[in-house]
C-alpha cells in the first residue's frame, strides 16, 4: 500500500497541547515518525536573566500549567543552594503537602487524558472532578488554583490555613475511595488492556540511553527516584515506596502512575501528621542584593520525571547569569520516534499521552 | 387493525368529507368525475405516502428520544448533569429542547465542502446512509397491526439495507479527500467485513427455531418463551456485532475522534454532519428493535393481558403491545448507553480479531447446536444422521479453536 504522512498535531484532539507528530504510516502502521516541538515557545530562560529572583518567581508557575508549584518549588531550592539558606523545617513538611498534592492533581489530568485517548470519555470527567479538591485544598492554602506563586526563597508564603490539616486528610479520605474505582474502570476492564498492553515498549536499555525519567524509566523497570536517592526538603523522613514495572508498556506507565497517586496519598497523611510548629520563612531573612560568583544545579522529582535547574550566579547582580531548565518531557516527547515504529494509528495517541507531555514545560 | 387500513379508513373519511362537501357547494359534471377517478386510481398511494410518512416522524422522533436518554444516562454515569436547558415553567433542568436547539444551529450552520474533495459523492454520502437507515424503519414491526410492511423475508430485507451503511461512509470518507476521511472509510469496510457475517449467522438460530423471515412470525412464535433463554449464544454474537454494525462505542472505529479526528465525518458540517449523526441514531434504534424482535419477545408483554374500566365509559383493553415494545427497545439502548459509558475503543486489528476468530466461531457452534437441538427434538421430522453430521463438523472447529487457542488468539 502507499504509504503517506499524517500529521498528529499541532491542532488535533489527541494531542496534549501545541506539539506535532508527523507520522508515516502505511495503511494503519507506523513506519516512522518526527516531532514537531516549539508551538509554544516563551524564551523563560532568557527572560531569567533579565528579572530579579523574586520578579521571576511567578515565571515558574507557568512553566506547566499542570504541575505548576513543582516548578516554582524546584527553582525556590535552587536558589536556596545557591544562597547557602536551609527553610525551617515546617516550610519544607508544607512544601512537600503542596508538591504531593500537586503530583496528585497532575496524575490525575494524565490518567484522564491517558483513557479519553482510548474513547473512555467517563473516566476524564471523574479524573478532573476528583482533581477539583486538589484544586479546592491549593485556593484554601495559596488563594489561587492554578498558578499559586506560593514557595518563596528561605519558606513559604503564609502558613496552612487553621481547618487545611482536617480539609485535606478528608480529601485524601475520599481519595482512598476513588482510587479503587479507577482501577476497576481502567485496570480491570479487558478492553483498557487490550490497549495498553504491549503498546509502546519502551526498554530499560533505550529509555536510559534517551535520557528518560520519572514514571517513563520507573515503567521500564528501573527503581529511579529523586526523592529517594538525592533527598531534597524532608522526604528522607518520609515512608514511601517507588512503584516500578516491567515491560515499560502503556500499561505498566498506568500501574506505575496509579501505584505514585496512592504513595502521594500517604504521603500527604504522613506530611500533615509529622508537621512541627515553628517558622515558615528563615527568621530576618532579605534576598541578598547580588548572588555569589557560583553555579548549582539542583534536580527534584517532578510529576512527569526528574526536573532540574542550573543557575549561575555572577556576583555582580541580583540576576541569574544563566538559568537551565531540564524538562524531562521534552526528552520523553523527542524520544517517541524511537519506539513509535509498528505501531497502529490507534496507538499514537496511547504512546503520545503515556509520555504525559506538558507542552509550556517542554516549549518553554 | 393494521395501520395501513387505519390510515386507509382515514384518508377515505378525508376524501369523501371533502368531496361530498365539494358536491354540496355545487361542483359537478366531468371535473368532479374527474377528480373521482383520480382518487379512485391514487387512493392506494396516497394510503401508503401516509403510512411511510407516519413511519418516518415516529423514527425521527425516536432519534431525539434515544439522543436525549443518551445524553442524560451517559452524562449521570460519568457524574455530572448533561443537557440542562429547558423552558423555564415545565422541564426545565431536562434538557428538552437542547435537541431542537442543536437541530437549528445545525440547520443554519454553513455547509462547507472542501475544495479538492469530489463534491457530487461527498454529498452523496450521507444521503445514501440517511435514506438506507431510514428504509430499514420499514421493514420494522412495532406491533402485528402497527406496520408499515409486514413482508415475507422482512427480516431478509432489513439486514439488507441494514448492511448498506458501511459502503456509504465508505463513499463519504474517500470522497472527501482528507486523510482522516480516508482512514476513517476504511475502517468502516474493515469493520463490516469482520462483523457482517458473525451478524448474519447469529441470527440464523433464531430463523431455526421460528422458522420464518417475517417479524411478526418470529415475534409470535416467541409469546411463551423468549429466544434470549433459547439462543444465549446466538444473543452475545448479536449484541456484539450489532454494536459493531451502528458503530457504536468500543466499536465506533471509523470516527475514533481520538486518533482520527472525527474519523470519516471530519469534512461534514452542517446539515450533512447532522445527516451522519442521526443515521446514527437510526441505526441504533433499528439495531436494538431488531435485538428485541429477534430475542426478548419483540411486543410481547411480560405482563397477562387486562382490561381497565375507563371512567368515561368503555373498556380499556391492556397490555399495549406497542409501548412494550419501545420500553424494551430504549432498555437495550440504554444498555448500549452503559457499555459506551464504560468501555474504551477497541484498535482495528483488534476487531478483525474479534469478529473472525470470537464472534465467528461461536456463531457457527450455535447453529450446530441449534440444528442438533432441532433434529432430537419430536416436533421436527428430520433425519437425525444428517443433523449430527451438520452438528459434528462446525463442533469440531470450535473444539479446534478451544483447543488450539493461540492458533486464533
Amino acid at each position: 500500500m502507499t504509504q503517506m504522512w499524517l500529521n498528529m498535531g499541532p491542532q488535533h484532539p489527541s494531542t496534549h497541547g501545541l506539539w506535532d507528530l508527523l507520522v508515516r504510516v502505511d495503511g494503519e502502521t507506523i513506519m516512522e515518525a518526527v516531532t514537531k516541538i516549539g508551538y509554544l515557545h516563551r524564551g523563560v530562560e532568557k527572560i531569567a536573566e533579565n528579572r530579579t529572583i523574586e520578579k521571576f518567581l511567578p515565571l515558574n508557575d507557568r512553566l506547566c500549567y499542570v504541575a505548576n508549584s513543582s516548578w516554582t518549588t524546584l527553582f525556590v531550592m535552587g536558589v536556596e543552594e545557591l544562597l547557602d539558606v536551609v527553610p525551617p523545617e515546617r516550610a519544607q513538611y508544607i512544601r512537600v503537602v503542596l508538591l504531593e498534592l500537586q503530583r496528585i492533581a497532575s496524575h490525575l489530568v494524565w490518567l484522564g487524558a491517558y483513557c479519553s485517548d482510548m474513547g473512555l470519555l467517563t473516566m476524564i470527567l471523574w479524573a478532573w472532578r476528583d482533581r477539583e479538591l486538589m484544586l479546592d485544598l491549593f485556593q484554601f492554602l495559596t488563594g489561587a488554583r492554578i498558578m499559586h506563586n506560593f514557595p518563596r526563597v528561605g519558606g513559604v508564603r503564609n502558613d496552612l490555613p487553621p481547618t487545611f490539616k482536617e480539609r485535606a486528610l478528608k480529601s485524601m479520605d475520599y481519595m482512598d475511595q476513588r482510587i479503587p474505582e479507577y482501577d476497576d474502570i481502567c485496570g480491570r476492564s479487558e478492553l483498557f488492556v487490550m490497549r495498553t498492553k504491549g503498546i509502546g515498549v519502551l526498554s530499560l536499555e533505550k529509555a536510559i540511553n534517551l535520557g528518560c525519567t520519572g514514571p517513563m524509566l520507573r515503567a521500564a523497570g528501573l527503581e529511579q527516584d529523586v526523592r529517594k536517592e538525592d533527598p531534597y526538603l524532608c522526604y528522607d523522613k518520609l515512608d514511601f515506596i517507588v512503584p516500578t514495572g516491567k515491560d515499560g508498556d502503556g500499561w505498566d506507565r498506568y500501574t506505575v502512575r496509579l501505584e505514585e497517586i496512592r504513595q502521594s496519598v500517604s504521603l500527604v497523611r504522613q506530611a500533615l501528621r509529622k508537621m512541627p510548629e515553628g517558622d515558615i520563612m528563615v527568621p530576618g531573612f532579605k534576598m541578598p542584593k547580588v548572588l555569589p560568583a557560583k553555579a548549582i544545579y539542583r534536580r527534584a522529582e517532578d510529576p512527569r520525571g526528574e526536573g532540574a535547574v542550573y543557575i549561575v550566579g555572577d556576583g555582580k547582580t541580583n540576576r541569574p547569569y544563566r538559568l537551565r531548565i531540564r524538562s524531562p518531557t521534552y526528552v520523553h516527547l523527542l524520544s517517541i520516534p524511537f519506539y513509535i515504529q509498528g505501531s497502529r494509528m490507534s496507538d499514537v495517541p496511547v504512546i503520545m499521552g503515556g509520555a504525559d507531555p506538558c507542552m509550556a514545560e517542554v516549549d518553554r | 387493525m393494521d395501520l395501513y387500513s387505519a390510515v386507509h379508513g382515514l384518508v377515505t373519511w378525508l376524501v369523501g368529507g371533502i368531496l361530498g362537501l365539494l358536491e354540496w357547494l355545487g361542483m359537478r359534471g366531468p371535473l368532479m368525475q374527474f377528480i373521482r377517478w383520480m382518487y379512485g386510481a391514487l387512493e392506494h398511494t396516497i394510503t401508503v405516502a401516509v403510512v411511510v410518512i407516519l413511519v418516518l416522524v415516529i423514527g425521527l422522533l425516536m432519534v431525539i428520544l434515544m439522543l436525549w436518554i443518551e445524553r442524560k444516562l451517559i452524562g449521570r454515569l460519568a457524574d455530572r448533569r448533561a443537557t440542562m436547558l429547558g423552558f423555564r415553567g415545565i422541564g426545565k433542568g431536562t434538557g428538552a429542547i437542547q435537541l431542537f436547539a442543536d437541530a437549528i444551529k445545525l440547520l443554519v450552520k454553513e455547509d462547507t465542502t472542501p475544495k479538492k474533495a469530489d463534491s457530487h459523492v461527498f454529498a452523496t454520502g450521507p444521503s445514501i446512509l440517511v435514506a438506507s437507515s431510514l428504509l430499514v424503519l420499514v421493514a420494522i414491526p412495532w406491533s402485528d397491526g402497527f406496520a408499515a410492511s409486514n413482508l415475507n423475508d422482512g427480516l431478509l430485507f432489513a439486514l439488507a439495507v441494514f448492511a448498506f451503511a458501511p459502503f456509504a461512509v465508505f463513499l463519504s470518507g474517500w470522497s472527501a479527500n482528507n486523510k482522516y476521511t480516508l482512514i476513517g472509510g476504511m475502517r468502516s469496510a474493515t469493520q463490516m467485513i469482520s462483523c457482517e457475517i458473525p451478524f448474519l449467522l447469529s441470527i440464523s438460530g433464531v430463523v431455526m427455531l421460528s422458522g420464518s423471515f417475517r417479524l411478526t412470525d418470529i415475534v409470535n412464535v416467541q409469546r411463551d418463551m423468549w429466544f434470549v433463554f433459547l439462543q444465549p449464544v446466538a444473543f452475545v454474537v448479536f449484541l456484539v456485532a450489532m454494536v459493531s454494525e451502528i458503530e457504536r462505542i468500543p466499536f465506533d472505529l471509523p470516527e475514533a475522534e481520538a486518533e482520527l479526528v472525527e474519523g470519516w465525518q471530519t469534512e461534514y458540517s452542517g446539515m450533512k454532519f447532522a445527516f451522519a449523526m442521526m443515521a446514527g441514531y437510526i441505526r441504533g434504534f433499528a439495531g436494538c428493535a431488531l435485538g428485541v424482535i429477534l430475542f426478548f419477545g419483540g411486543w410481547n408483554s411480560p405482563v397477562p393481558a387486562y382490561t381497565v374500566q375507563l371512567p368515561w365509559g368503555g373498556q380499556f383493553a391492556g397490555p399495549v403491545p406497542e409501548l412494550w415494545f419501545l420500553i424494551k427497545v430504549l432498555l437495550l439502548f440504554m444498555f448500549l448507553v452503559w457499555v459506551r459509558a464504560g468501555l474504551g475503543r477497541v484498535r482495528v486489528d483488534q476487531i478483525v480479531t474479534i469478529g473472525w476468530k470470537r464472534l465467528l466461531p461461536l456463531a457457527v457452534f450455535n447453529i450446530a447446536l441449534t440444528v442438533a437441538l432441532l433434529a432430537f427434538s419430536t416436533d421436527i421430522d428430520s433425519d437425525p444422521l444428517v443433523a449430527g453430521v451438520a452438528f459434528i463438523l462446525p463442533a469440531g472447529v470450535l473444539g479446534l479453536v478451544l483447543w488450539r487457542w493461540r492458533w486464533f488468539g
